[in-house]
């Protein structure tokens, strides 16, 4: 098992550094695609050098989602390119106890599939909603910070920052999150942090996203493509809220509350 | 007649710090625009070459420091720049070196550093700005932002709109002696003149981050707009009782009752508003509005929008000298 440790325990004078558990936040990367690695591989970059504001730590380990999962401390599982490698993660990280975090895998079979798994890949569905060339990210998108975080890919794997890599980056980023503002490691606190109503997670899209509680599927917009592959719009639009939430905006894109998609797995 | 006269007398002193003035910086055209603020007539439009963003006035309002960078975000330049222009003749007079990709800054009150916000390193610099040299170079949270100085010039903190922080440099030795979490994508921090409070807004969350300055923590959270306004800009009044929002989103200002936690008026003003400022008396409050090209001037006693200032392309920040 290869092992890759992130971050340092920095000491930081003064009274205002509140008290986390020196644990390390520790990510199993499962099953990932080229892009989702180094989405993740980013995420977990940035996460360690603001790690060291706070004197917390995050570690990546990988290997396979059951050698992963049977490791001490082990919080989530990221990755998921393939539905039947994403349904197995899904199914040893609910056995296990640990948090599956999809960032490869759109299928509507998965979704709601399981309390600890959660999905920041879109779903089918949505992109379905959201017309044919629809994308989760695109490396031209410049506003809400987007510029900026493309800029920092491409800097550091001289590539551009496509969809599945900005989930596998999305994904870390939401439990890192998720791991200072509950002030814990362990999946049971990350979870009921991701689960929450009222969270706000900022992805650079300029909405505020959070987790759909009937299918634990990242609410946010999609990017349309015209023939030739730029941006030619965001789904839904910005600004058609006529009243609406941007939650409830968001939640017009993909399965609604009643809808049951999990499909040979399990809720 | 008496009126020629005056003008005439207008005419034969140059623009000087002994008359309040606006100056707006326009991302879009790539100047600063610089208002009379009792006219509301624009005197000048002065050429900076590059992106300009955060603007402020040096202490005695003689001087007006701008933030330039080139328009590749995270592609480093010699274009990247604290351009100072100088009030009394209107023109670039000097430029100082800003580290990398420079975006919001604050003036000591004795008006000898500059703290500046490095977006694409992750750090902010200390300039001194009698030599123009870099002091120091930290290390802050992820795309940094908002910087702003207690008035006793201690305290410098820093917002970082990825990892959600504030950095706080203690200016005796320049060191990060603290950081804390405040709500998602932190933008533009101020402090009340007593030294208590500071404000961050945070896009994202839709809300203003209430921070106790002596232990450096977040004791509130008020939101604006719903959650959906996406404030930038904020200021306080002098006396504390009022912090003012600029809700970019929302293209309104929110006025904040600080102890209330609250949100008591709500003001429509120009398109996107980012920059806000106030006048030194604290009558008059003013919008940079990205999206109108325009500033709103609002009268703080009414809370009404009683003007609107044409600039450049893309107004970003707005700076006032006494």
């Amino acid at each position: 098992m290869r092992r890759a440790s992130h971050g340092c325990a920095a000491l930081v004078a003064g009274g205002a550094v509140p008290r986390l558990s020196a644990e390390p936040l520790r990510i199993g990367l499962v099953a990932a695609g080229a892009s989702v690695t180094r989405g993740v591989t980013l995420g977990v970059e940035e996460a360690a050098r603001t790690g060291t504001l706070f004197g917390r730590s995050i570690e990546l380990v990988t290997g396979t989602a059951e050698s992963l999962a049977g490791r001490r401390g082990l919080a989530a599982l990221v990755g998921g390119s393939g539905e039947a490698p994403a349904r197995a993660a899904s199914a040893v990280a609910e056995r296990a106890g640990v948090l599956f975090l999809n960032a490869g895998t759109p299928a509507d079979a998965l979704r709601g599939c399981g309390r600890n798994t959660f999905h920041v890949e879109a779903s089918a569905a949505m992109y379905a909603a959201a017309g044919a060339r629809a994308v989760l990210w695109h490396p031209s998108l410049e506003r809400f910070g987007a510029a900026q975080l493309n800029d920092r890919f491409r800097a550091r794997f001289g590539g551009a920052m496509d969809g599945p890599a900005w989930a596998g980056w999305m994904a870390v980023k939401v439990l890192w999150e998720a791991s200072l503002r509950a002030r814990s490691t362990q999946p049971a606190a990350l979870r009921a942090y991701l689960a929450r109503g009222d969270t706000r997670f900022d992805g650079h899209k300029g909405w505020p996203l959070s987790f759909r509680a009937w299918d634990r599927q990242l609410r946010q917009p999609l990017y349309r493509l015209d023939a030739a592959g730029k941006v030619a719009g965001e789904v839904p639009a910005r600004g058609a809220a006529g009243g609406a939430s941007s939650g409830e905006l968001l939640d017009r894109l993909g399965a609604g509350p009643s809808a049951s998609t999990c499909r040979g797995g399990t809720r | 007649m008496k009126r020629y006269a005056l003008l005439a007398a207008l005419l034969a002193f140059p623009a000087s710090a002994q008359r309040p003035m606006l100056f707006v910086s326009n991302e879009g055209s790539r100047s600063v625009t610089m208002v009379d603020a009792v006219t509301k007539r624009v005197l000048a439009t002065i050429p900076v070459g590059e992106r300009p963003r955060g603007i402020q006035s040096s202490p005695d309002g003689r001087r007006v420091y701008v933030a330039l960078s080139d328009d590749r975000p995270n592609a480093q330049s010699g274009r990247d720049a604290i351009a100072v222009i100088d009030v009394a003749t209107r023109r670039v007079v000097a430029r100082y070196a800003g580290g990398t990709d420079p975006e919001q800054f604050a003036v000591s009150p004795d008006g000898s550093r500059l703290y500046v916000s490095n977006e694409d390193a992750g750090t902010a610099s200390a300039t001194n700005l009698r030599t123009g040299r870099t002091i120091a170079t930290l290390v802050v949270g992820i795309e940094p932002e908002g910087v702003g100085m207690s008035p006793d010039g201690r305290w410098v903190y820093v917002t970082a709109e990825t990892s959600n922080t504030v950095s706080v440099i203690d200016t005796r030795g320049n060191r990060v002696a603290a950081s804390f979490l405040v709500d998602v994508r932190p933008r533009a921090v101020a402090f009340s003149r007593d030294g208590r409070r500071a404000y961050v807004t945070n896009e994202i969350s839709g809300t203003l981050s209430i921070i106790d300055i002596a232990r450096h923590e977040v004791i509130g959270s008020v939101e604006m707009e719903r959650g959906e306004g996406k404030p930038v800009g904020v200021v306080v009044s002098a006396d504390g009782s009022r912090v003012y929002v600029a809700n970019g989103g929302a293209s309104t200002v929110s006025v904040v009752d600080p102890r209330a936690r609250r949100v008591v008026a709500r003001i429509r003003v120009g398109r996107r508003p980012w920059g806000i400022a106030l006048s030194a008396d604290g009558r008059w409050l003013y919008t940079a509005n990205g999206l109108s090209n325009d500033v709103s001037v609002v009268d703080t006693r009414t809370l009404h929008v009683v003007g609107s200032i044409r600039v450049g392309q893309r107004p970003w920040g707005i700076a006032v000298t006494r």
